[in-house]
């Protein structure tokens, strides 16, 4: 449960913030769970998101913006909490399970969402998103990890560097 | 309303009518005498029904991301096509994304990945800033591992900060995350 904000009148009602994506679609948050973007928090500090008026967020579309705030809406309290020295066991197990499950994503979600995190710097999500391309690189070898991230195949040129430098240091890869 | 359904039959009458006195150049004539039945049939008079081409609709749902918590829902439409293309285009990283993919990555892996991201710049972006390696990537490699590394990628020890120390499990050697800054070069 998010606390309740002070100072806008409304007795123990959490505070909400309207943020616009890109596309111009509205969507409605606890500032709570908004604040975990740095870069939101202090025009949420400042007042701003509140009433009629809403922060565009001209770099994210609504697809986007809508799997970033699921994250916030989920972390939230722990990060209310300041990481988790409350959290029992459960709580943390569960987030996990919800970390595992958010980014078993296609691609290309995938990469907006790491786009995203890094534009409204959400420190958590980052590390997320970062972990899970990680571990599409992870115990690769060069040429996976080219059709994993779709770069296109080397050309003979690089091939040949690419064998030269097998060669050269190998050793670094066994 | 019920003047705006008689308006509505009207219309449509009027409509109907409209397509009956059509003057068919080159079938009116043979048709008089044909199968009447198929005709009628041909020239149904009632406008088709909407066609939402199913394949658009299920790339569409496909591509739209699962429904968040219901405080999200009411602002959504059900479906909405988003115009910009959203294809991973993974060279365009900015830098901070890339550290934070590389700081998850054991040392044997930058090694393996090394060559295959200096074609699409990642690389070298991350060389050309201090080069930061944490105690997870350090976890599994060894100091020898890390200072090959280092050299192999044209770097010399510049300054060494310990940020955390731990036992690794069978030694209980001391293993300190460390930071190094690239040189250039000249060992």
């Amino acid at each position: 449960m998010a606390a309740p904000e002070s100072g806008d009148g409304n007795n123990g009602a959490a505070r909400m913030v309207t943020l616009i994506s890109s596309d111009n679609t509205r969507f409605e948050v606890e500032a709570a769970a908004a604040s975990l973007s740095q870069t939101l928090q202090l025009t949420i500090l400042d007042g701003g998101g509140g009433g009629g008026d809403g922060i565009p967020l001209p770099n994210v579309d609504s697809a986007t913006l809508s799997k970033v705030l699921e994250y916030c809406i989920k972390h939230a309290p722990a990060a209310a909490n300041g990481g988790a020295p409350n959290a029992t066991a459960v709580d943390r197990a569960e987030l996990e399970r919800f970390d595992n499950e958010f980014v078993n994503i296609d691609q290309s979600v995938l990469y907006s969402l790491i786009m995203a995190a890094h534009n409204l710097e959400i420190e958590g999500l980052q590390s997320l998103v970062a972990k899970k391309v990680a571990d599409m690189i992870k115990g690769k070898s060069p040429m996976e990890i080219r059709r994993t991230l779709g770069f296109p195949d080397p050309t003979p040129e690089e091939q040949a560097e690419m064998n030269a430098h097998m060669l050269e240091y190998g050793w670094a890869y066994e | 309303m019920d003047e705006l359904l008689e308006e509505f039959e009207v219309e449509m009458q009027q409509q109907y009518m409209g397509m009956e006195g059509i003057d068919l150049d080159g079938i009116s004539d043979s048709d008089d005498s044909g199968d009447s039945s198929e005709s009628d049939e041909d020239e149904d008079p009632r406008p088709p029904p909407p066609q939402y081409p199913e394949a658009i609709v299920d790339a569409v749902l496909a591509y739209l991301p699962p429904m968040p918590s219901a405080s999200l829902i009411a602002e959504r439409p059900l479906v909405q096509l988003i115009p910009c293309a959203r294809r991973a285009v993974w060279t365009a990283l900015p830098h901070e994304a890339i550290k934070e993919i590389f700081r998850h990555l054991p040392i044997s892996d930058l090694l393996a990945v090394g060559t295959v991201l200096d074609d699409a710049g990642w690389y070298q972006r991350w060389r050309d800033v201090d080069l930061t390696l944490h105690d997870r990537q350090i976890r599994h490699g060894s100091y020898k591992d890390i200072g090959h590394y280092i050299h192999l990628h044209g770097g010399v020890v510049r300054s060494l900060r310990v940020d955390k120390i731990f036992h690794s499990r069978k030694s209980s050697q001391l293993v300190p995350a460390a930071t190094y800054a690239r040189g250039d070069g000249s060992n």
